[in-house]
C-alpha cells in the first residue's frame, strides 16, 4: 500500500528546475530540436552514445560518448564542438538558424554531451571521406542484408516497401535505381548508389543524407549492400 | 512487484519534467557556467600574425611576428576554414582588418582532385564562391557573403570598410566561347563588398578573368589585372564604378593572349602599376597620371613568370619574385633594372606565389606552393644578408600571405 503512495506521489511530484543534462539526453533523442516541419532527424539517427559500437547498428557518425573535449571533429575540419553540432545541425536536421551557446537548448544538449565524456583527454577521431567514386567488389548478400538493417532501414524502412521509414523523402530501396539508367546513361546504377553512401548530400548530389566515411562503412560491407540490394 | 512499478514510473515523472523539444523548454538547473568552450584562442596578436591561405587543403596557416628570431618558430596553428567540413572548398587569398579584429577569407571552389563521382567532378569552379568573415581572436567564422564563381583575389580598403574580390573565371571565357557567345559574356565581375555586414555593395563587370586588384594609394581606383592582356582600371569614387580597360603592348586576344596579366603591385608612393604576366613573363609599367602602358620602363628580363610583389616603403625597390627560378628579383623602381637577386630555391620554393614585407621592412615573406601534392612552404629573408633565415612547411598549394596587425 506504501508502494502505491510513493508511486503516487512520484507522479504527483512539481517540476522543479529540471538538470540540463537530462533535458539535454531528451533532445539528442528529439527530431524537433530542429523547428524545420521537413526534419525527421535526431542526433541519435546518425550517433551512437556507446563506448563500443552497438550490436547491429552502423551509425553515419562517431559514437558521441566522449565527443566533448575532442581537439577537433569532421576529421579535423571542425575545431569548436558546437560548430560541428550546428552542420549537423543545418546541413542534415534542416535548421535554419544556428544554435547559439547561449539557447537553453543548446546549452542543456553540451550538458548530455559532457555527462557522456568522461575522457577529458580524449582524441579526435579520424574521418575519412572517399572523394573519388569508384566501384566496389560486390560481397555476401547476407551479411548484406544484416548491413541494410543496420545502416539504412531506420531511415529508408523495408527493402521494396519503404515500410517504417523515416520520411516519404527516404528513397525506396533498391526500386529507387530504376530511374538511374535515365539520370545518368551509362553509369551502373550500383555506382551511383555508391556515391549517395559515400557523398550524402554533397558533391553536388543533394537531398540531405549524411555520408559514411570509410570509418563508418568499409568497402567491404558496401560491396555486401549492393549484393543484397541487387545492384 | 512495488519496485517494479517504481522503476516504471520514474522514467515517466521525469519525463513529464523534463518535456521534449516541442514543447516550451522546462526551468533547467545548469552544472556548467561556461558551455561549449573555445580552445582555440591564439596568444595576444602583439605585433602582427602571418596568415597564409592553403587552398588545397581548406586551412590557414598562422604563424606569430614577433617571436620570429626564436629558434623554434613555425606555425602557431594551422586552422581548417570554410563552409563544409566534407567538401574542400579552397580558400584562396585573405585581406586583414586595419585594427587586427578580423581577416578575409575567398573560397574558390577550385581544387584539382577536390572528388568526382555520378554527379560531376568537384573543385572546377562551376559552383559560386564566398568571400568569409573571421574573428583574429578564435578564427571563427562571424560572417560570409556569396559571389561569383572562381574568386580570385581579395582586398581590403585602409579604412576596413569595403572589400575587393576579383573572379579568376576562365571557365566562363571557355563557355561563352563554345556557344558561340559574344565577347563582351566572357567579362567577370569585381565584387564590392561591405566588410562590416558582409554583404554585396556592387558587382562591376571589369574583363575576362580578372585576377589580381590593388588600390591607388588614394584609393580611388582599383586596378585589375585581366588574362586578356589587359588592366582594367574601375574608378571607386564615381557612381557606377566606371571601368577603363588598358591593353598591355603587343596584346593579343582573349582566346589567345600573349601575356596573361595576373598579378600587379602599386607602388605606394608614385602609384605606379607594376603589372606581371603569366605567360610572357613580362613586367609591365602602367604610368597612373596618363594611364598608358611605358614599354621602357617594363621589365623583360624575368626567366620565369611573376607573380605577386610588394615594394619597399620608400617605393624604391620593388621585390619581384618569379616561379621557374624560383627567386626574387629587387628592381630598382626608378630605373627599372634588376639590382639584385635573392634565391628561394635552394632553400627548397618550388613555385614562389607572393612576397610580402615584415612592418619592419628587414625580412621579406615569400609563400611558395610547393608541387601542389605535398606542402609548400614560407621563407624569411633576412633582407641585410639576403639570406634565408627560416623555412616553415606549410599546408597544400599555400597561395598568398599576409600580416594581419593593428595598422597604426
Amino acid at each position: 500500500m506504501r508502494g502505491w503512495a510513493c508511486a503516487a506521489a512520484l507522479l504527483a511530484v512539481d517540476c522543479g528546475p529540471v538538470p540540463a543534462a537530462d533535458y539535454g539526453a531528451e533532445l539528442f533523442k528529439d527530431s524537433t530540436l530542429s523547428e524545420s516541419q521537413y526534419n525527421t532527424f535526431s542526433c541519435a539517427t546518425c550517433h551512437a552514445t556507446t563506448a563500443s559500437p552497438e550490436p547491429g547498428k552502423l551509425y553515419a557518425g562517431h559514437s558521441l560518448y566522449n565527443s566533448a573535449f575532442r581537439p577537433s571533429y569532421w576529421g579535423g575540419s571542425e575545431t569548436r564542438l558546437l560548430d560541428a553540432v550546428n552542420f549537423c545541425y543545418t546541413a542534415f536536421m534542416r535548421g535554419v538558424t544556428p544554435l547559439t551557446p547561449e539557447d537553453p537548448r543548446s546549452r542543456a544538449l553540451y550538458e548530455y554531451l559532457v555527462r557522456i565524456s568522461p575522457d577529458t583527454q580524449a582524441p579526435a577521431l579520424p574521418l575519412t571521406l572517399v572523394k573519388d567514386i569508384t566501384d566496389v567488389p560486390r560481397g555476401n548478400a547476407e551479411r548484406g542484408a544484416d548491413v541494410y538493417r543496420a545502416a539504412c532501414q531506420d531511415c529508408h524502412g523495408e527493402v521494396h516497401t519503404g515500410k517504417g521509414r523515416k520520411t516519404e523523402l527516404a528513397s525506396i530501396l533498391p526500386e529507387v535505381a530504376q530511374d538511374y539508367g535515365d539520370l545518368f546513361p551509362g553509369v551502373s546504377p550500383g555506382v551511383v548508389v555508391i556515391e549517395k553512401v559515400r557523398h550524402g548530400r554533397f558533391f553536388g548530389v543533394g537531398g540531405n543524407m549524411p555520408p559514411y566515411s570509410r570509418e563508418a562503412l568499409s568497402d567491404q560491407d558496401l560491396g555486401a549492400l549492393l549484393a543484397y540490394l541487387g545492384l | 512487484m512495488r519496485r517494479h512499478l517504481l522503476a516504471l514510473l520514474a522514467p515517466l515523472a521525469l519525463g513529464a519534467c523534463t518535456g521534449t523539444a516541442g514543447d516550451k523548454v522546462p526551468e533547467l538547473d545548469y552544472s556548467i557556467d561556461q558551455p561549449w568552450p573555445s580552445r582555440q584562442e591564439l596568444p595576444p596578436l602583439g605585433g602582427g600574425r602571418i596568415v597564409i591561405t592553403n587552398s588545397y587543403d581548406d586551412t590557414v596557416s598562422l604563424l606569430d611576428l614577433d617571436s620570429m628570431g626564436s629558434p623554434t618558430w613555425g606555425e602557431l596553428a594551422r586552422v581548417p576554414v570554410g563552409l563544409s567540413p566534407v567538401e574542400l572548398e579552397g580558400p584562396h587569398h585573405a585581406a586583414f582588418s586595419p585594427r587586427g579584429d578580423f581577416y578575409y577569407v575567398g573560397l574558390s571552389y577550385s581544387v584539382a582532385g577536390a572528388g568526382s563521382g555520378p554527379h560531376g567532378t568537384h573543385g572546377t569552379g562551376t559552383q559560386d564562391g564566398y568571400a568569409l568573415k573571421l574573428d583574429a581572436r578564435d578564427n571563427r567564422l562571424v560572417g560570409s557573403v556569396r559571389v561569383d564563381r572562381n574568386p580570385g583575389d581579395l582586398i581590403i580598403t585602409s579604412d576596413g570598410r569595403t572589400l575587393l574580390q576579383t573572379h579568376f573565371d576562365i571557365k566562363k571565357i571557355e563557355e561563352v566561347t563554345k556557344r558561340g557567345g559574344l565577347p563582351e559574356e566572357m567579362d567577370a565581375r569585381l565584387a564590392i563588398l561591405d566588410a562590416e555586414t558582409m554583404t554585396r555593395r556592387a558587382m562591376v563587370r571589369v574583363c575576362p578573368a580578372p585576377h589580381a586588384v590593388r588600390l591607388s594609394p588614394d584609393e580611388t581606383r582599383a586596378y585589375v589585372a585581366c588574362l586578356s592582356d589587359e588592366v582594367a582600371v574601375v574608378r571607386l569614387d564615381q557612381e557606377g564604378y566606371p571601368v577603363t580597360r588598358i591593353k598591355v603592348p603587343n596584346a593579343g586576344s582573349t582566346l589567345s593572349p600573349r601575356h596573361e596579366p595576373y598579378a600587379l603591385t602599386v607602388s605606394p608612393t608614385d602609384g605606379t602599376v607594376w603589372v606581371a604576366s603569366l605567360k610572357s613573363r613580362v613586367l609591365h609599367y602602367l604610368d597612373p597620371v596618363s594611364l598608358t602602358m611605358k614599354p621602357e620602363r617594363s621589365v623583360y628580363t624575368l626567366a620565369g613568370s611573376p607573380m605577386f610583389g610588394t615594394f619597399s616603403a620608400d617605393g624604391r625597390t620593388l621585390y619581384q619574385p618569379y616561379q621557374r627560378l624560383d627567386s626574387v628579383a629587387l628592381i630598382d623602381t626608378a630605373t627599372s633594372q634588376v639590382k639584385g637577386e635573392l634565391a628561394l630555391s635552394p632553400s627548397g620554393c618550388i613555385n614562389v606565389h607572393q612576397v610580402e614585407l615584415t612592418p619592419d621592412g628587414q625580412h621579406l615573406l615569400a609563400v611558395c606552393e610547393g608541387d601542389h601534392v605535398g606542402p609548400g612552404s614560407l621563407h624569411v629573408v633576412e633582407l641585410a644578408t639576403s639570406s634565408v633565415v627560416k623555412t616553415v612547411t606549410l599546408g597544400l598549394f599555400p597561395d598568398s600571405v599576409g600580416i594581419l596587425r593593428r595598422k597604426p
